[in-house]
This record gives structure tokens, sequence and C-alpha cells, in this order.
């Protein structure tokens, strides 16, 4: 790689590795876990930073990386996750200095299957559109739709919510 | 609050207490060389393999057709393969580092900073270099040091903190050339002075009512922030009544306080926006609006009480305010290109009255309105390319000059909002 290349490589890892980081977190939900997909993420984009900078969204070509890195290590069979249940956990009763409630949500996410929670992270956490994800995942965009639709009726049971639709991303609401 | 609103929230709320790990570029690239290594040694190992299997069925195939003399071939040569270590080794990490070594390292991160407004070259920088993983399990993990200035980094002090780094650090000047940092998640402060010298902020549960304005700051309370009174020279702070818990102003002498949703009701849980008001025979309480989002406005002018909302999927912000003590509440709805969640808004008078908004998520932005009406019109953003988060984010007014910082950026304006200058060197 010329000097140039290895400097603008640089500066985009400064840039953009703490987003990155982020994604591969609410990913993961584990931040040593995190940091290897984060490594793995970056040790690809910059094999590949010719075609990375090529790209009209160099960050969201990398951020496809860090989600892929996230679900070839899903498939992996030493990767073990714990179910969380919820249902042992006392209801919220609206104290915030008992229980953090972003806390109770996020972790009834982790607990979504892969897909469903992948798509929901996207989503949410990314705020990503539904074009967006499909995208990223690699799927139809119906396919998206059926796992977020699958996901929110889960969410809602864990939650104790009422079934809502999700509510369009900012994109989708300005398109 | 619906499902949707929850998960928005809980989204907005785990990324900004999140803190990344430093990223070792060089590591990156060493591992990418390592894989590069292996890629060409497989490829050569395959090639060969491929070879041998080849000349094996060329001579298969011979020997079924016409028995020719066997031709001696050259023993194929295999390089060995690197065999990948399942554990890997812990990177490097120094057992010690000087202060000045911190904020030298390369891979050394901000982790908060902060100007003195009445001198912007007054100045204050958390640092810290943290191991890369895999850790020793035996030795150090991070370090941290303190860089201050007085000339805009032409010169500095730089000293082991001696501070809690605690993920919310707010930073103010009370005095000049002293800062005073507020752990807002732990509940410490520290008053540290140009010279590096900190020293332990101590809590008295006394009424000192200092007349400067700088001497007040917002301290962790029971229900959210309480105000404290500062005397420098001591370095105590004087915490006043669980009255003032929660409250939009500060305490004066015979004065009431008022604020937003008493405890344990916050807007973002119970989906109202509740005004509450002390009239010295109880408090007062009275609803404004279904919302999830919305809290009092800072630094209203005595006898006022605002409080600002934004409805769900609306960019429009409203101002609801009392000038008759809670009798009448008029709605004051300004448009403009207010950032859409509100999570992380907050709202305070300028200087010269107008409404200054301010958001640090996902950058540092300020809108301003003005007094009089019209929309919120958006007069600072962070430069782009600025370094990854840091804690102790906030907008502050001080002497006729607004303060805003984030994201290792300091912003200063000296026009009452309207134009403003970017801080980024810190060391």
């Amino acid at each position: 790689m010329k000097q140039g290349d290895e400097d603008r490589f640089t500066e985009f890892v400064r840039a953009h590795s703490s987003s990155l980081f982020r994604t591969a977190y609410v990913m993961t939900g584990d931040y040593q876990r995190a940091e290897d997909v984060l490594q793995a993420a970056l040790v690809r984009v910059y094999q590949h930073w010719g075609r990375v900078e090529a790209a009209d969204h160099p960050v969201a070509y990398a951020r496809k990386v860090v989600v892929n890195e996230t679900l070839s290590w899903w498939r992996r069979p030493s990767s073990r996750e714990t179910l969380l249940k919820l249902s042992d956990e006392p209801a919220w009763n609206g104290r915030v200095e008992d229980i953090a409630e972003h806390e109770r949500v996020w972790k009834a996410v982790l607990s979504l299957p892969r897909r469903q929670r992948a798509v929901t992270v996207l989503r949410y956490y990314e705020d990503m559109s539904e074009a967006q994800i499909a995208e990223t995942l690699g799927m139809a965009q119906g396919t998206v739709k059926s796992h977020s639709h699958a996901a929110v009726r889960r969410l809602a049971g864990l939650l104790g919510e009422q079934v809502t639709e999700p509510a369009q991303s900012a994109e989708e609401a300005t398109s | 609050m619906t499902l949707d609103h929850r998960l928005t929230q809980a989204a907005r709320q785990v990324a900004q207490g999140l803190r990344a790990p430093a990223v070792d570029v060089e590591a990156i690239r060493a591992r990418s060389r390592r894989n590069r290594r292996r890629r060409a040694v497989l490829v050569v190992a395959a090639t060969t393999v491929v070879g041998v299997l080849a000349v094996s069925a060329s001579l298969l195939g011979r020997e079924t057709a016409a028995p020719d003399p066997v031709v001696p071939s050259p023993t194929p040569t295999i390089t060995p393969m690197p065999t990948p270590s399942t554990t890997e080794k812990p990177n490097p990490f120094p057992r010690s580092m000087t202060p000045q070594q911190v904020v030298d390292h390369p891979r050394a991160q901000l982790w908060t900073a902060a100007v003195a407004p009445d001198d912007p070259d007054t100045r204050m920088s958390l640092w810290f270099v943290q191991c890369l993983r895999p850790c020793r399990q035996d030795g150090p993990s991070q370090f941290d040091a303190m860089a201050l200035t007085t000339d805009g980094y032409e010169t500095s002090t730089v000293v082991r903190p001696g501070i809690t780094l605690g993920v919310d650090l707010q930073v103010s000047s009370p005095v000049s050339g002293t800062f005073l940092v507020v752990d807002m998640s732990n509940g410490g402060e520290w008053l540290v002075d140009t010279a590096g010298t900190v020293r332990r902020v101590t809590h008295v549960a006394t009424e000192l009512s200092p007349p400067d304005p700088r001497l007040w700051f917002q301290c962790v309370g029971q229900w959210r922030h309480t105000w404290c009174s500062l005397d420098p020279v001591t370095a105590a702070a004087h915490e006043w009544p669980r009255l003032w818990d929660g409250s939009a102003v500060r305490p004066t002498v015979g004065g009431r306080p008022w604020g937003t949703n008493p405890r344990p009701r916050a807007t973002s849980a119970s989906g109202n926006l509740e005004a509450w008001w002390d009239t010295g025979q109880g408090r007062q309480l009275r609803t404004l609006v279904a919302t999830h989002r919305g809290d009092y406005i800072l630094d209203t002018p005595p006898g006022e009480m605002a409080h600002w909302a934004m409805s769900d999927g609306s960019l429009t912000l409203d101002i609801y305010t009392s000038r008759n003590g809670g009798a009448d509440w008029e709605v004051d709805r300004r448009t403009g290109p207010v950032y859409s969640s509100g999570d992380f808004l907050l709202v305070r008078r300028s200087p010269a009255g107008a409404y200054l908004a301010t958001s640090t998520w996902p950058t540092l932005s300020v809108w301003r309105a003005d007094e009089t009406g019209g929309p919120f019109r958006l007069v600072y953003e962070q430069p782009a390319g600025s370094v990854a988060d840091t804690s102790g984010a906030g907008l502050w007014t001080q002497d006729g000059i607004v303060y805003a910082n984030s994201n290792a950026t300091a912003a200063i304006s000296y026009d009452d909002g309207l134009t403003w200058t970017s801080i980024q060197t810190w060391k």
C-alpha cells in the first residue's frame, strides 16, 4: 500500500473506529467480543482498502464488514450465548435509580434470535432503513420486514408491551 | 411509552454510555500481513499438492496405456505452515508510565476536555492510554494523565489526575485559573488549578449563598441534580436541602424551587411533562402535555418558569411558560432543525434572553431561537473528523459568554450564541 493510502487508512480508523465498535458492541453484547470483531473487520478493511475507499460510502462498507464478522462469529460453534430471563426480574416501577430501563430493554434485544437481533440492532441502534438493513445483511427487504415483525412481537412479550409496528426511520419518513 | 420508543431510547442511551477501546493501527497492519503470508503459504502448499496429484495421475494413465520407463521426478518441497496459536500472547504494555508519556503516547485518548470561558487559553484535558487486548493479567491496563495550560498548550503542566475518571465528568471554571470537575455518575468533585494541584471537594449541609453565579453548580442529588455552592478557599460544597433537588433555578434568599417532573416520575418513563413549583405552603403540580421528551429551561428570568417539550416524531419544540406563579401557562411553538430525538437536549436562556438548545449526540450542536419568536436555527456544529467521544458535555453561560463542550471540542460564543469559535487543541 502506498504511503498516502496508509495515511488515509490511519485517518479512517481514527475517525470511525468508535462508531464501528459501537456497531460491534450492540451486535454482540460483549465488550471484549466486540473488540475482537472490530479488529478482524479492520484487518479486512485494510486488506481491501482500495475497494473500501472507492466505495460511495466507505463507512457503510466498513460497517457491513463489521456486521458480517459478527454474523460469522455467531456461526462459529465455539460462540456460546446466554439467553437472559427477564421474567424473574421485578417489574420496573419508574424509579430511575432502581433499574436502568434501557439496560433491561437492551438485554431483551440481546436475547433475540440472531437474525432478529441483527435486524433490530441495525434498525434502532444504527437508525438504518429497511433497504439499508437488507443491503447490509445481504437479504431481501421482505425478509428484513418479517424478521423485524417477529422481533417486535417477541420483545413485546419479554417487556410486557402491546405489539406496535416499528416506526419509520428518519430517512424513510422524509423520503 | 410504546415499545418503539423504549427501543429507540435504549439504543441512544447504550450508544451514549459506550466508550470505545483504543485501536492500534499498527497491530491491524501486522495482523493483515500475517494473514497474507499465511494465505500465500496455503496457496503454495495447495499448488504443490495439485501438481503432485497431476503428476501421479499422468503416471497412472501412462501405466495403463504403455509401460514406459519411470522418470524420477524431483521430490516436492512443502513449506511448513505456521501453526495458528490458539492462545494469543499478551500485548506488551508498560508497568509504569509518566503522565507526560501518557499524553505523548500515540494511542493516548481524551477522556474529557474543558476551557475556562473567561480565558480560552486556560485549558484542561484528561488523557488515558489503555493496553490492547489481550492484556497481561498481572499488570496495569490503563494509565491516566491531566494536562493543564494557561497559553493554549504552548506550554503545559502534566500531572497524574488523582481523580476518578467517571463516565460523566462535567468541568466548569468557578474561579480564574481553577477548574471544578464534577463526576455526575459517581458524585465526586475536585478543584484543579493550572499548577496541577488537585483538591477533593467536601460536602457540608449549609445554605451558603454566594453572589457570584460561577460558584453555583448542579451536584448529584437524591432524585436528579440538586444545587451546591462552592467555597473555593476551603474546597467545600455547600449542599442545599433536598427541597432544591431537581430544581431548575438555583437557591436564592426567599426564592422557591421549581422544576420538571417530581420524584419518582421521569418524563421519559411517565409519558407526561409535569411542572412543579414550591409555594411555601406545599408543592404544586400541573401536567403540561403528554410527551416522553421534555425538561426545564435553565437561566429563565426571575419570576418565570419555563419547560420545553418535543412531540413524538415532530421537529417542533414547544416552550411552556408561566409568569404568574403557575396559574397560567402559555405555549410557544417553535420550528427548526432541532435534533429529532430530544433525548439529550438541553435548553437554556442566553445572556440576552434567546433560547439556546444543545445536543451532544451524535455530535455537539447548538441551535438558537430569538426570545420574541421565530424558529430554532443551527448556530454551531462540531467540525467533522473530531476525536472520539469524551465525557463532560454541556452548555454554560458566564459573564455574557456562552460555552459548549463535548467530543473533544469546546466552542465559545461572545455574541450571545450567534457565532462560535471551536477549540480543539488539548495538548
